[in-house]
C-alpha cells in the first residue's frame, strides 16, 4: 500500500510537491499566526509592566499583604513573621511557573491616634524595621545599629539631608513616655546608602523611603513593649519574576489574584489594573489576528483544493477504472486519505519550521513590506505552535480530500463521456456573486453612514468589528467572481463580433477561452484576489501608516522640538501663588547651529496649553497660545499642501506678520465667541483664582484657521482652542516664558548630533523631544505592527500562491492540451502560431484577470479604506484623511505577477517547442 | 508504373533507444497512385503507422527519400512542410477525431479557416456534412456524438480545404465492423467526389477488399504489394 502510495506521489511529482508546499504554508500560516500571537501579547504585557516601571517608578509586579496587630495580639516579630512565610509558601506553591524573586517586609509602629507617623517639633519619622536592610543597604556614616543597643537607629542619606540629622544624634519623642516615665529617646548610630537603587527589593522609588527611622528586631520590639505604641502595622511584598510573565501565564494569575481579592481583605497587588487592560487588548488583538489572517487562510486553502483537484483530475481516469476493477469507492477514499495523511505528515515538519521563520520576518516589520530582521526577542517557539499545526493540518487533509470525493464518485462510463463545458456552475445559476457584492455593497454604504460611531467605539478601547474586516474581503470575493462572468462576457462579445473574419490562430483561442472558461474559474478568481487583496492590504497599510505619520508629524511641527533651561525668580503673588519670573536665554546662540550644518531651519516657539480668549469682556474660552516668528514658523514648521485647506496657511501667516497685534484663531474658538477677521480678542494668563494678577492685550483677528502645526482640535477627548500670537507681542505685553526651538535636521544629521552639540555649547535642556522617536514609537505599536506583518504576509503567500497555482495550471493544462497541438500541428500550424495562440489566450484571460483585479483592489480601497482607517486612527483630527497609495506598491504586485506570466510562457514555449507531433499523437491516443 | 503522387525511396527509420539503436523501417520503396486508396496492412509493431507518420512529413527520415509530386522531402524546410501539411494533406487519426472545444461545424470550419479556404465556408460545411451524412449534428460538440459519428465529422473536416491527399491512421480502429465498413464506404465517394488520393493504414483483414492498393509490411519492411481488381 504504501509503495502504492509513494508511486502514486512519484507520477505526479511536480503537483505532489505543489501539493506539499500548500500544506507546508497551511501548518506554518497557522503555526505563525500562534507564534505572532502570542509573542505579541507577550509584548504587550512586557510593555504595560515598563510603562508602569517608568510612570510610577515602582517595581511593576508584586503581591502582597499588609495590615496591622493590635500590641495585645503581638508576640513578637518573629511571630507575624512566620504567618506571612506560610501564606507566602501558599502563594508560591499556586503559582507554579511564576518565581518569586525577593520579597520585601516592613514593620511600623503605630501611635494612639492610628497614626504611623511620630512628630518631633515639626517633623516626622516612622518607627521601622526592615528585616533584610543590611543586605541592600552600605552604612556610609556610623556604624549602624546593633541587637545590644535597642534605640539606636539607621537613616537614609536623604532623612540625614532633609531632617538635618547626624550620627549620634538624638530625638526624642515627648508623646512617647516608656513605663520608666521617660519620654523615648533614639540616637541616629548609622547613615546608609541603598546599593542598587533598581534592585526590586527597592519596590518603591528610593526617595520614598523618606521619614523611617530602621531599627533591630530586638530594638523595635523592645518600644512595642514599653512604649505606648497602639498597634504594630505589618506590610509584605513578593516581587514576581515579571519578565518571565507571558501569555500562557496570565489566566492562572489572574484567577490566583481574583481569588486572593475575595479571600484575603489584606491582600495586596499593584499591578491588577495591568492584568485588566492586558486582558481587554488581547481580546481585540486576537480578533484582529483571527480576522486579519482569514484573508490569507482562505487562499491557502483555496490553493491546496486547486492543487489537489489538479491531482485528481489527472488521475480521474484511474479512479474510475480501479472502481470499475471492482474496487469501492470507500477504498478509493481510504487511500486519497493515506496519501494526504503522509503528505500532512511532512507539511507538518516543514510546515512548522517555515512557521517560525516566518514569524520572525512578520515581527520585524516596520513598515507594510519592510522586514528589519531586528527586535524579535518575544517571538519564539513554543509548544502551543505544534497544536494549531495539528489543526491546520486537519483542515488541509479535508481540502484535499474535498476534490477527492467529488471525482470518486464518477464512472468510467462518465469519465469517457465528460462533456461539461457548457455547464454552468451553481453560483453563476443564482447569480451568487451579484447578490453578495449587492450585500458587501450595502454594508459598506451602511458602516460608512455610521463612520462616526465606529470611531467612538475604537476610541473607547472597544474591539473593531469584525465584519468591517470581512465586508471587505465578501467585496472582494464578489467583485472577482462577478468580474470572472463579465470577462467571459467581454471575450464572447469580441469573439461574436469578429466571428467570420478571425484567422485560425485567433479563432482557436477565442473558442479555447470561452469553451473552457470555467475550468479556469479558480485560477482567474484566484488571481483577481490576490491582486486585489494585495492592492487592498498595501493601500490601507500605507493610508493607516502615512496618515498616523503625518499627524506626529503635523503634531510635533519639526523633525526636533527641544526646550532649553532658562533662569529664574520664585516670588509668591498677592494671592499666596507661587510664581516665576524668568530671563528668556539668548536666542541668538541657536544662529550657530545653522552655520554648523547641523539644521536646515529653525524658529522658536511658545506654547501654552493654558491661556483664556475672552471676547465682549464676557464670553471666555480656555485657549492653547502659539507665540511665533511668523518669517521663521512659515519656514521651519510642518503643514504640508496635502493636509491644508483651500487658503494657503502662508495666507495667514502674512496677515499676521503685517499686524503685531494680531492673532489668528482656529474655526472653533470664532464659532464659540463669535468671532471673525477684523474682531477684537483679549488674550489673558490664564489664572484659576479668583484673585488675579494676569496681564491681558487685545488683539485682532486677522484669521481663522481650521488647521496649525502643532494645535490638535481634540486632545484626550476634550476639544481645543487656538489662538496664535506675534511672539514678541506676548513677551512685551504678557510675560517672558520659556518657549520650544522648532527645527529641521539637515539631510544625514541626527537629533543625537544635535543634541550631543547643545550640551557641548552648555546648553542645559529641560527636554528634547524627537520625531524620529515618535514615529518609530508608532510603527512598532503592536496594532500597526500587526496590520503590517500579516498584510505584508499575506500578499507575500498570495503572490507565492498565484504564482505557483498560475504555473501549475497552465502547466497542466498545456500537458492535456498535449494531443490538441499534436493534433494541429498535424494540420499544419506552426509552432509560432501555437505561441501566439498561447498569447492571446494570456491576452483575453489572465491579462484581464489581473486588470480586474486591479479594478477591484482600488475600489475595495476607495470603498473601505477609510473604514479601516477609522478604527486605526480613531481620534478626531482637524488634519484630514488622505487615502495613501504607493504606486511603488501597485507596482510590485504587477511586477510579480508579470514575472509569474512571463516564466510560464516561457515554460509554455519550452512545452510547445520540445512537442514531438507523432508522439504527441501516439501519447494521446494512449 | 501508373501515375503516382507520392514515392518513397529506400525510406530508412531509426530511432534511438536505451544501448543502441532500433530500426523500425528498413529501406521501404514504394509508390502512391494518384486518386485511389492504399492500404498498409499489417500487425502491431510492423511500422505501418512510423511509414505514414514519415509519407506525412509528420516524423523525420533517417536515410532515403520521399517525393510529393516530385518534391523532395529531405530538401523541405519545417515551414515547407507545414504549408504542405496545411493546403494539400488531411489527416484522420483513430481515437482523436475531433477538437474537444469545438462542435462539428467549428471543426470543419477550423480546417476551412486553415486552409485558407475562399469560398463560402458554411455552404461548403454543409455540402461535407450531407456528404458523410452528419447535417443533423452539426451543432454537436464531439462529446455528444458517438465514435462513428465523431469519425464521419473528422473525414469531412479533412477533405474540407480540398487537400490532394489524406492520411489515416487505423480510421476504424476504434469502431465496430460495420461502422469500418461505413467509414471505407465514404473514402470510396470521397475519391470519387473530391478527386482526393487516401493513404490508410489498418490492421483488419475484412478491409481489405476496399482498398485499391495493398501494402504488407512486417518489421519495417514492405513484405507484399496487391491491386485489388
Amino acid at each position: 500500500m504504501f509503495r502504492f502510495i509513494t508511486q502514486k506521489i512519484k507520477n505526479q511529482i511536480w503537483l505532489s510537491l505543489c501539493l506539499l508546499l500548500g500544506m507546508s504554508l497551511l501548518v506554518a500560516v497557522f503555526s505563525c499566526q500562534a507564534m505572532y500571537q502570542k509573542g505579541s501579547l507577550d509584548k504587550l504585557l512586557q510593555t504595560y509592566f515598563a510603562d508602569h516601571l517608568e510612570s510610577e517608578q515602582e517595581y511593576p509586579a508584586y503581591i502582597g499583604r499588609s495590615g496591622t496587630v493590635s500590641k495585645s495580639e503581638f508576640t513578637s516579630i518573629e511571630g507575624v513573621s512566620e504567618q506571612l512565610d506560610t501564606i507566602l509558601a501558599d502563594w508560591k506553591r499556586e503559582l507554579k511557573g511564576i518565581s518569586f524573586i525577593s520579597s520585601q517586609r516592613n514593620f511600623y509602629l503605630y501611635d494612639d491616634k492610628g497614626t504611623a507617623y511620630f512628630a518631633k517639633d515639626a517633623l516626622y519619622y516612622k518607627i521601622a524595621y526592615m528585616p533584610d536592610i543590611t543586605d541592600h543597604v552600605e552604612i556610609v556614616k556610623g556604624e549602624g545599629y546593633t541587637a545590644d543597643d535597642p534605640y539606636g537607629c539607621i537613616i537614609s542619606e536623604k532623612v540625614m539631608d532633609d531632617q538635618k540629622l547626624t550620627v549620634g544624634e538624638t530625638i526624642t519623642f515627648h508623646e512617647l513616655i516608656g513605663k520608666d516615665g521617660e519620654p523615648l529617646t533614639l540616637t541616629v548610630r548609622g547613615v546608609y546608602r541603598i546599593l542598587d537603587e533598581k534592585a526590586p527589593f527597592w519596590c518603591l522609588p528610593p526617595y520614598d523611603y523618606n521619614n523611617e527611622l530602621y531599627f533591630s528586631k530586638e530594638g523595635l520590639e523592645s518600644i512595642i513593649r514599653d512604649y505606648p505604641v497602639n498597634k504594630v502595622y505589618f506590610e509584605e511584598r513578593s516581587f514576581l519574576d515579571y519578565p518571565a510573565i507571558d501569555s500562557t501565564k496570565v489566566s492562572n494569575l489572574r484567577s490566583f489574584l481574583n481569588r486572593q481579592w475575595e479571600e484575603d481583605t489584606s491582600f495586596v497587588c499593584n499591578f491588577q489594573y495591568i492584568m485588566d487592560q492586558y486582558r481587554a487588548q488581547r481580546e481585540s488583538l486576537m480578533l484582529m489576528f483571527f480576522v486579519l489572517s482569514l484573508p490569507m487562510l482562505g487562499m491557502v486553502l483555496a490553493f491546496i483544493y486547486m492543487v489537489s483537484a489538479q491531482v485528481t483530475l489527472g488521475e480521474q481516469a484511474e479512479i474510475a477504472t480501479l472502481k470499475s476493477r471492482g474496487i469501492h469507492r470507500r477504498q478509493v477514499l481510504y487511500l486519497y486519505f493515506l496519501r494526504a495523511c503522509l503528505m500532512a505528515a511532512a507539511a507538518l515538519v516543514c510546515g512548522l519550521a517555515l512557521g517560525v521563520g516566518m514569524c520572525k520576518l512578520v515581527a520585524s516589520t516596520t513598515e507594510f513590506c519592510t522586514f528589519t530582521g531586528t527586535d524579535t526577542g518575544y517571538y519564539q517557539p513554543y509548544l502551543g505552535m505544534a497544536l494549531y499545526g495539528l489543526c491546520a493540518v486537519a483542515l488541509g487533509i479535508l481540502f484535499m480530500m474535498l476534490p477527492v470525493i467529488k471525482h470518486s464518485k464518477v464512472s468510467i462510463v462518465e469519465v469517457k463521456s465528460s462533456y461539461n463545458y457548457g455547464k454552468k456552475m451553481f453560483w453563476e445559476k443564482i447569480f451568487l456573486d451579484v447578490i453578495l457584492l449587492a450585500v458587501s455593497l450595502y454594508l459598506a454604504y451602511t458602516y460608512r453612514k455610521s463612520i462616526d460611531q465606529i470611531r467612538e467605539l475604537a476610541s473607547s478601547g472597544s474591539s473593531a468589528d469584525p465584519l468591517i474586516f470581512l465586508s471587505v474581503c465578501l467585496f472582494i470575493l464578489s467583485a472577482g467572481m462577478v468580474a470572472f462572468r463579465l470577462m467571459h462576457l467581454l471575450v464572447s462579445g469580441v469573439y461574436k463580433l469578429g466571428k467570420k473574419h478571425w484567422k485560425t490562430v485567433a479563432y482557436t483561442a477565442f473558442l479555447q477561452i470561452t469553451r473552457t472558461y470555467r475550468k479556469q474559474m479558480f485560477i482567474t478568481i484566484f488571481m483577481i484576489l490576490t491582486i486585489a487583496m494585495g492592492l487592498f492590504n498595501a493601500n490601507a497599510a500605507r493610508t493607516v501608516g502615512h496618515n498616523k505619520e503625518v499627524r506626529i508629524r503635523y503634531t510635533m511641527g519639526a523633525d526636533v522640538n527641544f526646550k532649553e533651561k532658562w533662569e529664574g525668580m520664585p516670588y509668591e503673588d498677592k494671592g499666596g501663588h507661587r510664581r516665576t519670573i524668568y530671563f528668556e536665554a539668548d536666542y541668538g546662540k541657536y544662529e550657530k547651529m545653522l552655520q554648523e550644518g547641523l539644521v536646515e531651519n529653525y524658529t522658536r516657539v511658545l506654547r501654552k496649553d493654558r491661556i483664556t480668549a475672552i471676547a465682549r469682556e464676557v464670553n471666555t474660552c480656555e485657549s492653547v497660545l502659539f507665540g511665533i516668528d511668523t518669517d521663521a514658523f512659515g519656514r521651519t514648521a510642518y503643514l504640508p499642501d496635502e493636509i491644508d485647506g483651500d487658503v494657503h496657511w502662508f495666507h495667514s501667516l502674512n496677515a499676521l506678520a503685517a499686524d503685531p497685534k494680531g492673532v489668528i484663531i482656529s474655526e472653533n474658538l470664532a464659532s464659540t465667541l463669535r468671532l471673525d477677521v477684523g474682531s477684537v480678542l483679549c488674550i489673558e494668563e490664564y489664572s484659576s483664582t479668583v484673585s488675579r494678577e494676569s496681564k491681558r492685550v487685545y488683539v485682532n483677528v486677522v484669521a481663522v484657521v481650521d488647521k496649525w502645526p502643532g494645535y490638535n482640535v481634540v486632545e484626550h477627548g476634550k476639544e481645543k482652542y487656538l489662538c496664535v500670537v506675534n511672539l514678541p507681542t506676548y513677551m512685551s505685553s504678557i510675560e517672558v516664558y520659556p518657549y520650544e526651538i522648532w527645527a529641521n535636521l539637515k539631510e544625514g544629521v541626527t537629533p543625537e548630533d544635535l543634541q550631543e552639540y547643545l550640551v557641548s555649547e552648555n546648553i542645559t535642556l529641560r527636554s528634547f523631544d524627537k520625531l524620529e522617536d515618535k514615529l518609530l514609537e508608532m510603527k512598532e505599536s503592536l496594532m500597526v505592527q500587526i496590520t503590517n506583518g500579516l498584510f505584508s504576509l499575506s500578499l507575500l503567500v498570495s503572490l507565492l500562491l498565484c504564482g505557483i497555482g498560475f504555473l501549475i495550471y497552465w502547466v497542466s493544462s498545456i500537458h492535456q492540451r498535449e494531443l490538441l497541438f499534436g493534433v494541429y500541428r498535424a494540420m499544419g500550424i506552426s509552432v509560432r502560431q501555437i505561441n501566439r495562440m498561447l498569447i492571446l489566450e494570456h491576452i483575453f484571460s489572465t491579462l484581464q484577470a489581473v486588470l480586474a483585479g486591479g479594478i477591484v483592489g482600488m475600489a475595495a480601497t476607495f470603498l473601505y479604506v477609510r473604514l479601516f482607517a477609522a478604527v486605526y486612527l480613531p481620534e478626531v483630527s482637524n488634519v484630514p484623511l488622505l487615502v495613501t497609495y504607493e504606486t511603488e506598491d501597485i507596482k510590485t504586485v504587477f511586477a510579480v505577477v508579470f514575472a509569474v506570466i512571463l516564466v510560464c510562457l516561457l515554460i509554455l514555449r519550452r512545452q510547445v517547442k520540445k512537442l514531438n507531433i507523432a508522439q504527441a499523437l501516439k501519447l494521446g491516443e494512449d | 508504373m501508373s501515375d503516382h503522387i507520392l514515392l518513397a525511396e529506400h525510406v530508412k527509420k531509426v530511432f534511438p533507444v536505451a544501448g543502441g539503436e532500433f530500426v523500425a523501417l528498413k529501406d521501404v520503396n514504394m509508390e502512391i497512385p494518384r486518386g485511389k486508396l492504399t492500404i498498409l496492412k499489417g500487425r502491431s509493431g510492423s511500422g505501418k503507422t512510423t511509414l505514414l507518420n514519415i509519407l506525412s512529413t509528420l516524423d523525420h527520415l533517417s536515410g532515403g527519400e520521399v517525393y510529393f509530386e516530385k518534391r523532395r522531402y529531405s530538401t523541405m524546410t519545417d515551414a515547407d512542410k507545414e504549408m504542405f501539411r496545411k493546403k494539400e494533406t488531411g489527416f484522420i487519426f483513430q481515437s482523436v477525431a475531433l477538437i474537444p472545444i469545438m462542435n462539428a461545424y467549428e471543426n470543419i470550419d477550423f480546417a476551412l479557416r486553415l486552409g485558407e479556404y475562399k469560398e463560402d465556408h458554411a455552404k461548403r460545411i454543409h455540402y461535407l456534412a450531407s456528404l458523410v451524412g452528419m447535417e443533423e449534428r452539426l451543432l454537436h460538440m464531439p462529446g455528444q456524438m458517438s465514435g462513428g459519428e465523431q469519425q464521419r465529422i473528422a473525414i469531412a473536416r479533412a477533405v474540407a480545404h480540398g487537400p490532394k491527399i489524406l492520411f489515416a491512421d487505423e480510421p476504424t480502429g476504434a469502431l465496430d465492423t460495420e461502422a469500418g465498413i461505413r467509414v471505407m464506404k465514404l473514402f470510396r465517394k470521397l475519391i470519387e467526389k473530391e478527386q482526393v488520393t487516401i493513404v490508410m493504414t489498418t490492421h483488419d483483414p475484412n478491409l481489405m477488399e476496399l482498398g485499391d492498393v495493398i501494402y504488407e509490411m512486417k518489421d519495417g519492411e514492405l513484405i507484399d504489394r496487391r491491386e485489388n481488381g
